[in-house]
């Protein structure tokens, strides 16, 4: 977290009202701004705000000075959003599928269950997501420092937006052969990071493009 | 842009992570698509019981996400120009909705009032300091 935020969450944990304006102040309009971006009705814009701030203010006590306040804030908002569309039906309901007991396996169709996670604990695919986490943030931070911006676009593109090839060739001025050339290569150090820290590539499909259909 | 209806639109949706204009494309293309229907429960079970894709986990962790003070420097028009469309392509195409409400943010600092910026603080700040003054008697924060 920023110094200047380390402070004001001090000031605001020692009493400090001032310090709570300053906070809404910071972080009112980014927020407002995200949730328009879901909500266009203002009265419920400016209500999820308000509730995110309270749910800032709830989890205050527990609250990890190690991570960045607005990502932290931005998630206290998703949820405020998840629960509105909820309440009003325009979304479906996965808390019933969830579980925190997580030895325990929900029943899934085989189609949508890879062969190796079907005897696998959740805690043990947490222990592997975060594993690969760690990987790609090691990996997003050398692309940074290296000012690779162009082949840090076209990665982001290939695995979050799952963007055909031939489109990112065209939106970032690339030909088809660099964003192939890109996207294994990337693929390949991945797989040898993980093979490394002994954890199971399988688990994850988009790093065997070659297999999926 | 994000692939129209592709398993990442789809995860994207359910962590409500696509704008609204997206998720009321893809929730018009859900009427009476059984196949899209399937494919959307399918990723909702996977979400449930907490499997998340290598692009999932990319998303939720805003991997990549330009500072503040750097997309102020991408709306003064400073940056070189490959930092510039990596920006651009990570706003408009893959559709950051965190930056895109940074970015938004950043715009309104410059173009609002400083009178509409301050109701808007105070409006908020009323409403929640009651709750920080009952949770610190409650308990020590």
């Amino acid at each position: 977290m920023a110094e200047v935020d380390k402070l004001l969450i001090q000031e605001i944990r020692s009493g400090g009202d001032d310090a709570w304006m300053r906070f809404v102040d910071r972080f009112g309009g980014r927020l407002q701004a995200f949730v328009r971006k879901k909500i266009r009705d203002p009265a419920t814009v400016e209500d999820i705000v308000q509730e995110t701030f309270i749910g800032f203010i709830n989890s205050l006590p527990n609250f990890d000075e190690s991570r960045p306040i607005d990502s932290f804030l931005f998630t206290i908002c998703r949820y405020r959003i998840i629960d509105h569309f909820k309440k009003t039906g325009r979304r479906p309901d996965m808390s019933s599928l969830t579980t925190n007991d997580s030895q325990q396996q929900i029943e899934l169709p085989d189609a949508i269950r890879g062969a190796s996670t079907i005897y696998r604990s959740g805690e043990r695919r947490r222990a592997e997501e975060d594993a690969l986490l760690k990987i790609l943030q090691q990996e997003v931070a050398l692309l940074i420092e290296n000012e690779a911006w162009i082949k840090l676009a076209c990665l982001e593109l290939l695995f979050v937006s799952t963007t055909p090839n031939k489109e990112i060739a065209e939106l970032l001025q690339l030909s088809q052969p660099q964003v192939a050339s890109f996207k294994h290569e990337f693929i390949d150090k991945i797989k040898r990071q993980m093979l490394r820290l002994g954890l199971d590539a399988d688990l994850f499909p988009e790093l065997y493009p070659d297999q999926q259909a | 842009m994000l692939n129209e209806f592709s398993d990442a639109v789809l995860a994207a949706y359910l962590e409500e992570d696509l704008d609204a204009d997206r998720a009321s494309k893809l929730e018009a293309a859900l009427v009476g698509d059984e196949q899209l229907q399937n494919r959307l429960q399918s990723i909702r079970l996977q979400i449930a019981v907490g499997e998340h894709s290598l692009g999932s986990i990319w998303r939720q962790h805003n991997l990549g996400c330009p500072s503040r003070k750097t997309l102020g420097g991408y709306l003064l028009g400073i940056l070189p120009s490959n930092q510039k469309l990596f920006i651009q392509s990570h706003i408009e195409f893959r559709g950051c909705l965190t930056c895109q409400a940074n970015l938004a943010d950043l715009e309104e600092q410059q173009t609002r009032n400083q009178e509409e910026l301050t109701a808007r603080t105070t409006r908020y700040y009323k409403s929640s300091i009651g709750h920080l003054s009952q949770r610190r008697q409650d308990e020590s924060l």
